[in-house]
C-alpha cells in the first residue's frame, strides 16, 4: 500500500500525524509527505521545516529498530524539476517528503497519479468543505477528480464502528480492501447500509450486494451488520453516523445513486459537521 | 530454458486477487501456480520447491502464517511475501520474526507487488 | 436438541437465516427441519383433479430442488433432521399447521433489516407470528457473538420473557445480559442506575438467576429506539416479548442489528 499526505503548516494537518502513523505502522505502507506551496521559484522556509518536523514527529510514533522507515541520509532537498522538491529514504518501506507549487488539488492530483499512491489522507479545518490556504472543498475536488480514495481525518480519537454507505453500483475491490484496512485498524465494527432507490420492493442488487459483503466478513470473523435505508433518509441517516463513526461514502460509479443524492453540498455540509473522519472512496 | 525462470507460487482465497497477479506476472516471464485453499498449495508445496511464495495471511483452514511457517521450515531458501488485507503491527512483526521477505497491505497495485518479487528474486539470485 | 423449522425460500434473507441457525447449533443444539412454501398464482388457473395434482407434484419438486441448491450453496455445517417439508398453499397458514402437528420448541426465518419499522410491524402482527405455538427467532444478521440479551421494559412481563427465553436458550452456552429500555425522545443514549428498572428489571433478574444463568450485564438504557437498537447489535440474539401493539419497545426491535427471539 502507497499512502500519500497531503500536508499544510496549520493545526489540523499537525493533528493527523498520529493516525497517519497508526495507519503506516500496521499496514507498512510506503509513505509519501507532500506540501503545496505558490511559486516557483524558491524552496518555502517555513513549509519546508514544517514537512521536516512530521518527518520527525513520525519518526517518533515508532521504536528506532522496529520503524519500517529509514532516517534521511542528509537532510538535503532535492530539485526534481523546477517547482518540484523532495527527499527521500528507503529503510523497509519508503518514505519521501515532497513540496511542490502550484495548486493543492491540481498537485495532489498529479503525485496521487505520478506516484499511483492507494490512499491519499488529508485533515480538514471543517469550513467551507475544508478550506485549504483560499481553496475550498479540497477533500471533495481531490476526490472527484482522484485516482484513489480519501481519507479525510477530523478527529484524531479511535473510531468504534465504520459505516459504510453503498449503493446499487459495483464496489471496487481496493474500496472494499481499504475498509477493511479500517476496520482492522480501529477493530471497530462494520455496519454495511444499503441504500435502496424509491418504491424498489423486489429484491434488488444491492441487496445481493450487501448480503455477500456481510457473509465475506463474517467468515472472517469481523462484527458485520447490515441495514437496507432507502433514498430518502440517506442524508439524515449520515449525518446522524458521522458522529461517532467514521463514514464510508461509496462515491465511485458512472451510475452511482449516492453521487446523485450527495450533491456536492452535501458531502461539504457533512464535512463541516463530522464528528470523525469520512473516507470518500473511489 | 524454462528451468531457468522463476517459479512463484500465490495463495490467496479470494480469487480475484490471483485473478489479477497471475497473468501479470507471467507476462514478466514467471512460471505461476495460483491456490485458492491452503490445503492444495500446502500438497504442491510437499511436491514442489518455489523460488518466491506470496500468501494471504487470513484464511480458512491452516492460515497463512501457519503456511509461511511450513514453507520456510521445509525450505529456508524460498522467498516469502506476505499479502494481507487485515494488517496489523503484529501481524507484520511476526511474519519478520519468521523469515519472510516483505509485508504488503492490500490495496496495492500490480506494480508494487512487481517490485517486491522482483527484489524477491534478485536476492534468491545472489544466494 | 431444540426441534425447530427453519423457512426457507430462494431469498437473501433464507441464506442469511440458514446459516445463523448453523451459528445457534453451535451454542445449541438443534434439530433442523426446514420447509419451503409454494404458494399458487391465484391468478393462474392450475384446473382440478389429477390436473391439480401433477401441477402440486412439479411445483413440489420445484422447491425440493431449491432447497437443495440452498443448503449446497451455504454449504452449513449442521446436518438436517429429515426431508425438507414442501407444501403447496398460503405460507403461514401452511407454517402454523406444520408448526402445531410436529411440536416444534423454534421457528425461524430471515428477515433483510431495514429501517423501514412498519413492515416490521406488519410482520410481527401477521397470523403467523400472533398464533405461532412456539418462539420465533428472527434473523436479520449473522454474528460472531457469544451473548444474549433479554430485552425488558416496564410493558413488559419479566416472568413471561425469562421463562419462555430460558425455553429456548436455557440449555445453551450463550452468555446472559438484561437490557432494559426506556424510551427518550432526544439527546444521547444514556445508561442509567441499575434502580432506575424498576421492580421489572428485579424480577427478570431474579428469574435469570434462578434459571441458573450468570447475568454477565444489567443495562438501563434511556434513549430512542434506533440508539437502543444499534446498542443491540453486540448480541447474536435479542429475547423479547411479542409485542401487542406498534409500541416503542416494537421499535427497537425493528431498529436492532441483531437477530430477535420473540416469544410469547
Amino acid at each position: 500500500m502507497k499512502i500519500l499526505v497531503a500536508l499544510d503548516t496549520e493545526d489540523y494537518s499537525n493533528k493527523i500525524l498520529k493516525n497517519v502513523a497508526r495507519l503506516a505502522g500496521n499496514t507498512l505502507a510506503d509513505i509519501i509527505f507532500l506540501g503545496i506551496q505558490e511559486g516557483t521559484e524558491k524552496l518555502a522556509g517555513p513549509l519546508a521545516d514544517t514537512m521536516l518536523k512530521y518527518q520527525q514527529d513520525l519518526a517518533s510514533c515508532f521504536n528506532r529498530e522496529e520503524s519500517p522507515y529509514a532516517d534521511f541520509d542528509a537532510e538535503q532537498w532535492q530539485e526534481k524539476q523546477p517547482g518540484d522538491w523532495y527527499m527521500a529514504s528507503r529503510g523497509m518501506k519508503e518514505f519521501t517528503l515532497r513540496i511542490r507549487s502550484g495548486s493543492i488539488v491540481k498537485e495532489v492530483l498529479s503525485v496521487a497519479r505520478e506516484t499511483e499512491c492507494d490512499l491519499i489522507i488529508l485533515g480538514c479545518n471543517g469550513t467551507a468543505g475544508c478550506e485549504w490556504n483560499g481553496e475550498w472543498n479540497v477533500p471533495l475536488r481531490i476526490a472527484e477528480g482522484g485516482p484513489c480514495s480519501v481519507l479525510v481525518i477530523k478527529d484524531v480519537k479511535r473510531v468504534k464502528q465504520i459505516v459504510s454507505i453503498l449503493d446499487q453500483s459495483t464496489v471496487s475491490q481496493e474500496a472494499m480492501e481499504l475498509i477493511n484496512q479500517l476496520v482492522t485498524l480501529n477493530d471497530s465494527g462494520l455496519n454495511i447500509v444499503g441504500v435502496k432507490g424509491k418504491n424498489e420492493r423486489k429484491e434488488t442488487e444491492i441487496e445481493q450486494r450487501i448480503v455477500d459483503l456481510l457473509r465475506y466478513y463474517n467468515d472472517r470473523k469481523i462484527s458485520t451488520w447490515i441495514k437496507l435505508i432507502n433514498s430518502d433518509d440517506v442524508q439524515d441517516y449520515v449525518t446522524g453516523a458521522s458522529v461517532d463513526a467514521t463514514v464510508a461514502l461509496w462515491m465511485g460509479g458512472k451510475q452511482s445513486l449516492l453521487k446523485k443524492i450527495f450533491s456536492r453540498t452535501m458531502v461539504e455540509k457533512l464535512l463541516e459537521t463530522s464528528g470523525s473522519s469520512l473516507l470518500i472512496l473511489r | 530454458m524454462e528451468n531457468n525462470q522463476t517459479s512463484i507460487l500465490i495463495l490467496d482465497d479470494e480469487p480475484i486477487v490471483s485473478k489479477r497477479l497471475r497473468p501479470s506476472l507471467e507476462k514478466k516471464g514467471y512460471k505461476v501456480e495460483a491456490f485458492t485453499t491452503s490445503k492444495e498449495a500446502l500438497e504442491r508445496i510437499e511436491e514442489h520447491e518455489f523460488d518466491i511464495v506470496v500468501t494471504d495471511l487470513k484464511m480458512e483452514g491452516v492460515d497463512g502464517m501457519q503456511f509461511l511457517t511450513l514453507v520456510k521450515e521445509k525450505y529456508p531458501d524460498t522467498e516469502v511475501i506476505v499479502i494481507t488485507g487485515f494488517a496489523t503491527m503484529a501481524t507484520a512483526k511476526e511474519s519478520f520474526t519468521k523469515g519472510v521477505f516483505d509485508f504488503l497491505a492490500k490495496p496495492f497495485k500490480l506494480g508494487e507487488i512487481a517490485e517486491v518479487i522482483a527484489r524477491a528474486e534478485a536476492k534468491r539470485k545472489r544466494n | 436438541m431444540l426441534k425447530t423449522l427453519l423457512y426457507i425460500n430462494e431469498d437473501l434473507a433464507s441464506s442469511i437465516a440458514l446459516r445463523f441457525t448453523a451459528y445457534v447449533n453451535k451454542f445449541i443444539p438443534v434439530s433442523l427441519h426446514i420447509t419451503h412454501i409454494e404458494e399458487p398464482d391465484e391468478n393462474k388457473n392450475i384446473g382440478r383433479g389429477w390436473v391439480q395434482r401433477a401441477w402440486e407434484d412439479g411445483v413440489t419438486s420445484s422447491g425440493k430442488r431449491l432447497i437443495d441448491r440452498m443448503l449446497r450453496t451455504e454449504s452449513i455445517d449442521c446436518p438436517l433432521a429429515g426431508r425438507p417439508i414442501v407444501e403447496v398453499g398460503d405460507r403461514e397458514r401452511e407454517i402454523l399447521y406444520t408448526l402445531r402437528n410436529g411440536l416444534y420448541e423454534l421457528y425461524v426465518e430471515g428477515y433483510l433489516n431495514t429501517a423501514d419499522t412498519d413492515l416490521f410491524y406488519n410482520i410481527l402482527s401477521s397470523q403467523l407470528y400472533t398464533e405461532a405455538p412456539c418462539p420465533i427467532l428472527v434473523v436479520k444478521n449473522l454474528s460472531i457473538s457469544k451473548k444474549c440479551a433479554l430485552l425488558c421494559a416496564d410493558s413488559v412481563d419479566p416472568k413471561l420473557l425469562v421463562e419462555q427465553s430460558m425455553a429456548v436458550l436455557g440449555d445453551s452456552t450463550f452468555n446472559f445480559d438484561i437490557v432494559f429500555f426506556k424510551f427518550c425522545e432526544t439527546g444521547d443514549l444514556r445508561i442509567l442506575e441499575k434502580a432506575e428498572g424498576g421492580k421489572n428489571l428485579k424480577t427478570a433478574e431474579t428469574a435469570l438467576l434462578a434459571a441458573g444463568k450468570n447475568i454477565e450485564n444489567v443495562t438501563v438504557l434511556l434513549g430512542t429506539p434506533e440508539q437502543v437498537g444499534d446498542y443491540l447489535k453486540e448480541y447474536a440474539i435479542v429475547t423479547s416479548t411479542l409485542p401487542k401493539r406498534n409500541s416503542m419497545r416494537m421499535h427497537v426491535l425493528a431498529n436492532s442489528l441483531a437477530s430477535v427471539l420473540l416469544v410469547r
